[in-house]
């Protein structure tokens, strides 16, 4: 039976989340994207429950609990100022996990019937929640879920944040413009699909500026031992090294990597957005730049305002971008049930994907017909003390050139 | 106790005797009984699974799939007694094959297959595969025993995982003619194996013409294998591609299928396997290797034959159901998986009782219920529960000193007393607990504790051993009412302590965190005071909950 | 494949290997006398790490402590941890079993290291994973010996195992204590006939090899300065079991030699680009190694299962 593998050529079957069998919905970026055909859920009396599905622990933590305290802050402000309206909001941990995010998403949906679900912070434990509401007619938008294909499943899916077609290319574009890199080694975490989707668009992106890609080596999410692949990646002797990982293995590679020698410039992704990078990285990160939504110390008034309450509620500045992203999930979420004083989840779609220009913490968001917030994104630089903005990259759309 | 005074040994007393086996009724029974079972499966699919919430669902689906699991892991570990901790392995390749098949073949409606009957070659093909699986275990476990087995299926189980974890399609698969090379040298060396002990030739010839055949082979083979290992090594020869299970993220866009049915019908033909096969002669030959492997041997029976058979049938039956798994969850990830499942999966078969089915099914549902069940609970604060653990920790501290004293007398003195307070602290247990301390616990857990309280004592009062039971119970139950009384001024004085605050304050647990933690400390305990499990040897039956409570000694079993 | 790297990914392959030497040779030790698994053992090596953790980060705002003393302190306060929770275990869970059917001492080792790692995670609290502070390994500088990249501290991983290694040989074969280790490993029942105090033997067996593990704990954790969580042994554990298997089980130079050529072996199916593949190595190797010679390598070839 391993035989009818050679018939059915191998790579590439299946692995795109676009089949489901049943309602799911199969549209590229771009085309309409399916509705979704069951009923949905209906809340019965005033209150409008809106449920939230949160790294509370494991790997996420620090993304998960940040993106809760924003959507509690975005719910209190909406409240006080619409005193008319009863909304409550449901969090569910997942742990982390992607059988915690289909969990959680199932018991909100199912048991609490919620009208939407915000979240996750993560792409890995979204897409299995995206699943889930896109059957069942729930909207969900996510918080901090980058990769591509998670709202191409259906209607009912959308993003607070930018994707991975736009952050790959924004920082293939300043490695080879601001960094001047010609030949780039990539470091990716297999276990996580954010990291392989991001590593995919960043290479696209890189050759087609005319840069080359020197060795792309993998680890696991949950290594600590990284200097073998470095040593591998030493050997191909790159001018960079961009790694497309999370925070947890991006500092000890950091610091492995000038234990061994490797001495490059590194950069990567939102995956890096927190400050124990720093203490983990020590001097092999000092220096390194990644992407992010937004930074605390921007001048923008809804940034400036947004710190200020949070800091008011919770004591402290958010600690990482998710925050705002919690925050502003929260909004389009909010304004639409203001917008639309729909009470059923399945309309609630509609009323989602028409959410226009709304001022967002992370920039402006308006719901692209593939249920994508168009938004620019900013360089950060990793200092000893903290991140500092260093370029702020608009809204661009990478074709691929063929 | 047992009215016979006959000399044989019970099990097989059992067999030799029992009813005179009548054609009739026996096949009409079980006629009707398939009937009975197709008709309450009908049923319960036309009319309870649509109202069925999805959270419901899963419940169900996981609790039946997983006491499917343990009872075919009862088949390697309780029956023949071959100690397998690799199981999640066969789980794994069961639902990759059928997912990998599934996504690669089948096309949803209008389709090219029926879905039922699509599902149901699934099955089969996953089946198939981890049975292969389960021969290539098998094989190698002929020469180990005990602790040495138990690492090697470990290590095979974790084999699997890493290799299909590398399959995703890059640089590090393998490439699909290795795979294809593969296959062919199996076949045709199994070919070679088998024709070679049953050509007629191999009787008569020996001597040349024979040397030659056997050459020829060999060449053969080794040229195969040379083309294999080129082909595996060589990336020039990848004209076909690479493997892509999914990788490290798994497979997804498996075409959901499975009907909880399906599910159910697996769970009742497991344990009709297993029945089966431990009744019947060819059981009493698992029974006698896992007893006593080198008796056996000496008795004639093939301990070869019985482990491999008992590995490639329990794997298989894993492989089953994890391509219902595939078809139900949509996505295989070979991280749910790793060894922490087969681990889980060994504590069911141990705490049901090795060696019995209906112990491994019931510890299965139960584990995994509880596992899921457990995410409704609301959260501890972690000062409670800490302070819960202290209370226990000086109370048990306090009994252990008081008794080496002998201050308590149970058998002596002090019986109505500790009777009376018994009966008492059932009920206050469950309600006073509550008031005084307000732990707030889930009026589930509280029934639930209040239940099995109840039910124990109840239970006590028509046992033989009643003198000494009830007052030992009375004991028990006052002493789980104090730690609920000590808690209060514990936690009290923990939140005052202003170091502790500051570190544990605000912390609150999941249960279904905790549960964990809980389920090991649970999985060591038993086996420090009961071993054999729950139900040990014996199945659940009448006799066995009569001798529960006194009534009937259980035969030996 | 570049011949020419291979030194450097055999002198990280040894640094690897050194750290699964020291487990392994608690495995081996507490196998040897008890003829049990100790599958617990892992989670002692996770716990010399967070102890060694915690332990810089106490002294780590003194300043003024010389830094090759707070390395120093380190290491003894994992060790002295590890021994103290292996005396424990011993006690609680493995004496009350000493009679008991293989297959439950396996199981209660199973429960006892997964209640160690999930108990352990409600009490450190997952994230943000703790690794130990880049300064306080002062001998990260990396040395160039022959164009190959070596740190001081990999040498000084590999030294502290060695002189470990050595006395733990000392002990074994010269004092009185050792001669009724191995008596009691040899047959713990005629050993206690001969008036061995087998309880006590085990007890010291425990605290040995507990304290080599949570040596290991610091060393890996401090050089590779990767970051910590209650599942950081499980692998490492399992690894240095089949090291300790290769080597010869109760065998206490096997377990060196057996985990050095796991940590090599390690290293090379990276360096041969199989870099996903590397832990299922260590189980392939076990597979052969008790297939064709179950003794190990310096074990007899008689058939020891």
């Amino acid at each position: 039976m391993l035989g009818a593998f050679l018939a059915g050529c191998g790579s590439g079957n299946g692995k795109d989340g676009g089949e489901t069998g049943g309602t799911g919905g199969t549209g590229g970026a771009g085309t309409t994207r399916t509705m979704p055909t069951a009923e949905g859920n209906t809340a019965d009396g005033d209150t409008i429950k809106v449920g939230m599905i949160a790294s509370l622990n494991g790997e996420n933590q620090p993304w998960g609990v940040d993106s809760k305290k924003g959507a509690e802050l975005a719910l209190e402000e909406f409240l006080a100022a619409n005193p008319d309206m009863k909304v409550q909001l449901i969090v569910e941990d997942t742990n982390s996990k992607p059988e915690g995010g289909k969990s959680a998403a199932e018991k909100l949906v199912g048991e609490d019937r919620v009208l939407a679900i915000i979240g996750e912070v993560a792409s890995g434990v979204t897409i299995p929640a995206a699943d889930v509401c896109q059957e069942q007619a729930v909207p969900i938008v996510a918080v901090g879920a980058t990769r591509v294909d998670i709202t191409e499943k259906g209607a009912a899916v959308f993003r607070a944040c930018f994707t991975d077609n736009f952050q790959g290319a924004a920082m293939a574009k300043f490695a080879y413009e601001d960094l001047g890199l010609r030949n780039v080694a990539i470091f990716t975490d297999r276990k996580l699909p954010y990291s392989t989707g991001l590593s995919d668009v960043f290479t696209k992106a890189f050759e087609s500026f005319g840069g080359k890609i020197a060795i792309e080596e993998f680890y696991e999410g949950g290594n600590f031992d990284f200097k073998a692949q470095l040593t591998k990646i030493k050997e191909a002797n790159p001018d960079g090294l961009f790694c497309s990982g999370y925070f947890t293995e991006v500092g000890p590679i950091a610091r492995q990597r000038e234990q061994i020698g490797l001495n490059v410039p590194m950069f990567g992704g939102d995956g890096w957005d927190s400050t124990k990078l720093i203490d983990s990285g020590g001097t092999g990160i000092t220096g390194g730049h990644f992407l992010n939504h937004y930074h605390n110390s921007e001048d923008r008034p809804e940034v400036k305002d947004f710190v200020a309450k949070f800091k008011a509620k919770f004591g402290a500045e958010p600690a990482t971008a998710m925050g705002a992203l919690g925050y502003d999930a929260m909004n389009v979420v909010l304004t639409a049930l203001k917008a639309s004083g729909v009470k059923n989840s399945k309309e609630l779609i509609g009323a989602i994907q028409a959410v226009k220009d709304m001022k967002g913490v992370s920039g402006s968001i308006t719901m692209g017909a593939d249920g994508n917030a168009q938004k620019p994104a900013l360089v950060l630089k990793v200092e000893k003390t903290g991140f500092v903005p260093v370029k702020q990259i608009p809204f661009f759309t990478f074709e691929e050139k063929k | 106790m047992s009215e016979s005074t006959s000399p044989l040994p019970h099990p097989i007393e059992s067999i030799m005797k029992g009813s005179r086996y009548q054609a009739g009724p026996f096949w009409i029974a079980r006629v009707l009984s398939l009937i009975a079972t197709i008709a309450l499966l009908y049923g319960f699919h036309q009319f309870i699974a649509p109202k069925l919430g999805i959270y419901d669902v899963r419940l169900i689906v996981l609790s039946l799939l997983f006491a499917t699991l343990a009872v075919s892991l009862n088949l390697i570990n309780g029956i023949t007694g071959q100690f397998s901790v690799g199981h999640a392995a066969f789980y794994l390749i069961g639902a990759i094959t059928a997912g990998k098949l599934s996504t690669t073949f089948y096309t949803p409606n209008p389709g090219n297959y029926n879905p039922q009957v699509w599902l149901v070659l699934m099955i089969f093909a996953g089946g198939a595969a981890a049975a292969i699986a389960g021969l290539l275990v098998g094989l190698p476990s002929l020469r180990l025993r005990g602790d040495y087995l138990a690492v090697a299926t470990l290590g095979f189980g974790e084999i699997v995982n890493v290799f299909l974890r590398n399959q995703d399609g890059k640089s590090q698969a393998i490439t699909l003619t290795a795979v294809v090379a593969l296959i062919a040298i199996s076949i045709v060396l199994y070919l070679y194996i088998l024709l070679l002990k049953r050509l007629p030739v191999y009787k008569g010839f020996k001597g040349f013409a024979f040397g030659m055949l056997k050459l020829i082979v060999a060449l053969a083979a080794m040229r195969l294998a040379a083309w294999g290992v080129f082909a595996a090594l060589g990336p020039s020869l990848d004209k076909f591609g690479r493997l892509d299970t999914g990788g490290a993220i798994g497979l997804v866009g498996v075409p959901k299928l499975t009907q909880i049915y399906f599910i159910i019908l697996l769970f009742i033909g497991t344990i009709a396997i297993s029945r089966n096969l431990l009744k019947s002669a060819h059981g009493l030959s698992f029974l006698a290797v896992r007893e006593d492997e080198l008796a056996a041997d000496a008795t004639g029976v093939s301990t070869t034959n019985v482990k491999v058979t008992a590995f490639a049938i329990g794997a298989a039956i894993a492989g089953m159901a994890g391509a219902l798994f595939a078809h139900y969850n949509g996505s295989v990830s070979p991280d749910d998986f790793k060894m922490d499942v087969s681990f889980m999966l060994v504590a069911m078969v141990v705490i049901g009782g090795t060696g019995s089915i209906t112990g491994a099914a019931l510890a299965g549902i139960g584990l995994k219920l509880l596992e899921e069940g457990l995410r409704k609970l609301p959260q501890i604060p972690a000062v409670d529960l800490f302070s819960l653990v202290i209370a226990a920790i000086v109370l048990f501290a306090a009994y252990r000193f008081v008794s080496q004293r002998g201050w308590l007398k149970i058998d002596g003195g002090l019986k109505v007393p500790l009777t009376v307070l018994g009966a008492l602290a059932c009920l206050g247990v469950g309600w006073l607990g509550y008031l005084t301390t307000k732990a707030d616990l889930s009026w589930v857990l509280r029934i639930g504790i209040l239940a099995v309280l109840a039910g124990t004592l109840i239970g006590l009062l028509f046992t033989k051993a009643r003198p000494a039971a009830l007052p030992r119970f009375g004991l028990f139950a006052a002493c789980l009412y104090v730690v609920t009384l000590l808690k209060v001024p514990i936690s009290s004085g923990m939140h005052s302590i202003s170091g502790i605050e500051n570190l544990i304050g605000k912390t609150m647990y999941n249960p279904s965190d905790l549960r964990w933690a809980v389920f090991s400390i649970a999985l060591v305990f038993v086996m420090i005071l009961r071993s054999q499990g729950l139900l040990g040897h014996h199945e659940f039956s009448w006799s066995f909950v009569k001798s529960f409570l006194g009534k009937r000694e259980l035969a030996p079993a | 494949m570049d011949w020419g790297q291979l030194p450097q990914y055999l002198v990280l392959g040894v640094q690897l290997g050194a750290v699964y030497a020291l487990i392994a040779l608690g495995y081996t030790m507490v196998y040897g006398v008890l003829r049990l698994i100790n599958f617990a053992h892992g989670d002692v090596f996770m716990i010399g790490a967070y102890l060694a953790y915690y332990t810089s980060m106490v002294w780590f705002d003194r300043h003024a402590i010389n830094p090759y003393l707070m390395l120093g302190m380190m290491l003894l306060m994992a060790m002295i941890g590890c021994a103290v929770l292996g005396v424990v275990i011993e006690r609680l869970a493995y004496r009350p079993l000493r009679s008991a059917p293989r297959i439950s001492v396996l199981i209660t080792a199973v429960g006892v290291s997964l209640f160690i790692e999930y108990a352990g995670r409600l009490v450190v609290q997952t994230s943000p994973q703790p690794s130990i502070v880049q300064e306080v390994n002062v001998l990260a500088k990396p040395m160039n010996i022959w164009g190959i990249n070596v740190e001081q501290s990999q040498i000084a991983v590999l030294a502290v195992v060695l002189v470990l290694m050595g006395l733990l040989f000392f002990y074994v074969t010269r004092t009185s204590m050792g001669r009724a280790m191995r008596a009691v490993s040899h047959d713990f029942n005629t050993a206690s006939l001969m008036g061995v105090n087998v309880d006590r033997v085990v007890v010291v067996t425990f605290i040995i090899g507990s304290a080599l593990a949570g040596a290991g704990g610091m060393l890996q954790a401090t050089s590779f300065g990767s970051p910590l969580n209650t599942f950081y042994g499980l692998l490492p554990g399992v690894k240095a079991f089949v090291a300790a298997v290769l080597g010869g089980i109760g065998n206490i130079p096997g377990a060196v030699v057996g985990g050095l050529i796991m940590g090599v072996a390690e290293t090379a199916v990276v360096w041969a680009g199989y870099a996903g593949y590397k832990d299922a190595v260590a189980f392939v190797i076990l597979i052969v190694i008790l297939l064709f010679r179950p003794g190990g390598l310096f074990g007899s070839t008689a058939e020891k299962v």
